[in-house]
């Protein structure tokens, strides 16, 4: 594929998501006409249309397109990282890291200054315990002779139930209101974010996309191997702190705010991979929209089918997502021994 | 980002290995080594499983650095040189591979111009030159997943190749092969070996290991005989023939004869 048509694959891309946006705003337990949330958007629909559209609808859409396009980021540069197309962040346990980072922030803070902490400091804490899981399973999963994939599989699995038990654990110690935040928080909800949250992320997705970007070729390298990527002049220590603490970032952020969705980061990067290549310089920009796309279907779907109740969006992802993570293991079974 | 050299006294274009002694996991796996491979050699190590060639390459490549001794390029310390200084000068292909991503054969032999890039219509030259000489142009489309063994191998020494072009008259450049006719056919043996002849007739310096005798005869200028970590013969192939170290070091009786056609010996056992 010429480098022209990886530009054309990500307009499509880009021009998708523009209709797919609009019908996301008009359905749900109410559905609108194109006409009305036009109208809404403009603020000259009446009230309650308005405020379903614009406050509700609208702020929500923002935020799956987000997250889905931090996720898939994140998914491309772990799997860069372990140089295996199965590592995404929900799989190897960063999400499950940062997912015990919030929850102990959530409970510790109210035992030490007896108020519920901030997103922001929920958000740290997250990405803290983000970075810790992804170096853990990286020194777990690599040696010289690279990465054992049936090594980070496992040690995922080890992180995961062990952030489980502490995030068990610390609801035990919470009081009602922490316990309400935190079990609303884990079933995973891409409503009611502060415009504040959002330009957050918006911030660090852009950061994401800059620094990675830059390291493109060095990623591209290092898919050589290590030493490979050594000889030819990358400062390899210093790539997988970058993407390190990029992954932990993306994934902290979004945990902390969304709760844990998983295996977007598996299946976008990889579509993605079987349309335009392995190339980091395309692939990057590529799942970002891929990402976002797939997010806000998700979401979409996850509020209309039983509307109106809504699913958490983490089930409607899981639904698609695991059942292709079993035919990638299948498919790559013979590396995994 | 270009790089430019100062064009270098021929007398200093060597690579050049000090008393260089290394451990890895407690175990020493180099004694003191001392040799050097200057600018137009091609010098071949050879030696039984296990004596310390590939650790000896992969310290002349930078991935570990020795206990004691030094190792120079240009009478400069490597140690002191940085990644960029040594990716523009030295060229390695390890001895196993593992990419598992679908990229094309093309797209693996450019990362190979990614230390000093002269621009994209001169890097494609380079490579199509390089994947010509290797034998990989024709199946330069095709993703390297799917490729047998042998034309990966010729794959990464097109990259390696493509790596250590020489930017300006008379740069020498170094190429660390490591067993580079692995999986590789007759013909494509002969096609690499011809062809590293000919770059360091064009002044590069090739440094390989490898474990067909014969092969190395052919076509070394110098051959450098390892055993449990220490150099034993540093000398021309007919040198190493007659100190009839070969026998003993790889512990099997050996018989020897003249090439037919070149002045080099042979080795059957």
């Amino acid at each position: 594929m010429s480098a022209t048509s990886k530009y054309k694959l990500m307009a499509v891309l880009a021009c998708s998501l523009l209709p797919t946006v609009v019908l996301a705003l008009c359905v749900g337990a109410e559905f609108s006409s194109f006409k009305d949330a036009f109208a809404a958007l403009l603020g000259q629909a009446d009230n309650i249309e308005q405020q379903i559209i614009r406050d509700i609808r609208l702020p929500r859409v923002i935020l799956a397109l987000l997250i889905g396009a931090c996720l898939a980021v994140c998914g491309t540069a772990s799997q860069g990282l372990f140089r295996n197309p199965l590592a995404d962040p929900s799989l190897i346990g960063v999400s499950a890291g940062a997912a015990m980072g919030a929850s102990l922030c959530i409970v510790f803070f109210y035992l030490l200054f007896a108020q519920v902490a901030s997103v922001t400091i929920v958000a740290i804490a997250a990405f803290i315990g983000g970075m810790l899981a992804s170096v853990l399973v990286y020194r777990l999963a690599n040696n010289e002779n690279g990465t054992s994939v049936a090594m980070m599989l496992l040690a995922g699995i080890a992180v995961t139930a062990f952030a489980a038990a502490v995030s068990s654990f610390s609801e035990f110690a919470s009081s009602n209101a922490q316990l309400r935040r935190i079990s609303l928080w884990q079933m995973g909800s891409l409503a009611g974010s502060s415009g504040g949250q959002r330009a957050a992320l918006a911030v660090v997705l852009l950061l994401l996309l800059i620094v990675l970007q830059k390291q493109a070729m060095k990623l591209n390298a290092l898919l050589l191997g290590e030493s490979e990527a050594r000889h030819l002049g990358v400062d390899v220590q210093r790539l997988k702190v970058h993407i390190v603490i990029a992954i932990a970032a993306g994934v902290g952020l979004s945990v902390a705010m969304a709760g844990t969705i998983g295996f977007v980061g598996l299946v976008v990067p990889h579509i993605m991979r079987l349309i335009i290549g392995p190339d980091h310089r395309y692939l990057l920009l590529a799942s970002a929209l891929g990402g976002a796309l797939l997010l806000l279907i998700a979401d979409t779907l996850a509020r209309t089918v039983l509307a109106p109740s809504e699913l958490p969006v983490g089930v409607i992802t899981a639904i698609m997502g695991a059942p292709f993570f079993l035919v990638l293991l299948r498919i790559k079974r013979n590396q995994l021994l | 980002m270009k790089l430019r050299f100062p064009s270098l006294d021929q007398a200093f274009a060597c690579l050049e290995a000090r008393e260089v002694c290394l451990s890895l996991g407690g175990q020493r796996v180099l004694k003191p080594v001392s040799f050097s491979a200057c600018a137009g050699e091609l010098v071949v190590i050879i030696g039984p499983n296990g004596a310390g060639k590939s650790s000896l390459l992969r310290l002349l490549a930078g991935e570990y650095s020795p206990d004691h001794g030094e190792l120079i390029l240009h009478e400069q310390r490597l140690a002191e040189m940085s990644l960029d200084q040594r990716a523009a000068h030295i060229s390695v292909l390890s001895q196993h591979s593992r990419l598992n991503f679908p990229f094309t054969v093309e797209q693996v032999v450019a990362m190979g111009r990614m230390p000093f890039s002269l621009g994209y219509q001169a890097d494609q030259e380079i490579c199509e030159q390089a994947m010509k000489a290797t034998d990989c142009y024709e199946f330069r489309d095709r993703t390297y997943t799917q490729l047998s063994g042998g034309e990966q191998q010729r794959c990464q020494l097109a990259r390696v190749f493509t790596q250590s072009w020489p930017a300006e008259e008379g740069r020498p450049n170094y190429i660390l092969l490591d067993e580079p006719n692995n999986c590789l056919d007759l013909s494509h043996q002969k096609i690499l070996l011809d062809y590293c002849r000919k770059r360091t007739d064009d002044n590069a310096v090739v440094l390989m290991v490898l474990h067909d005798l014969n092969l190395a005869f052919q076509y070394a200028d110098r051959i450098l005989l390892m055993h449990e970590g220490r150099l034993y013969a540093n000398g021309s192939p007919w040198e190493v023939v007659e100190s009839g170290l070969l026998e003993s070091v790889y512990g099997v009786k050996l018989h020897y004869s003249a090439h037919p056609e070149k002045n080099v010996p042979m080795v059957i056992m």
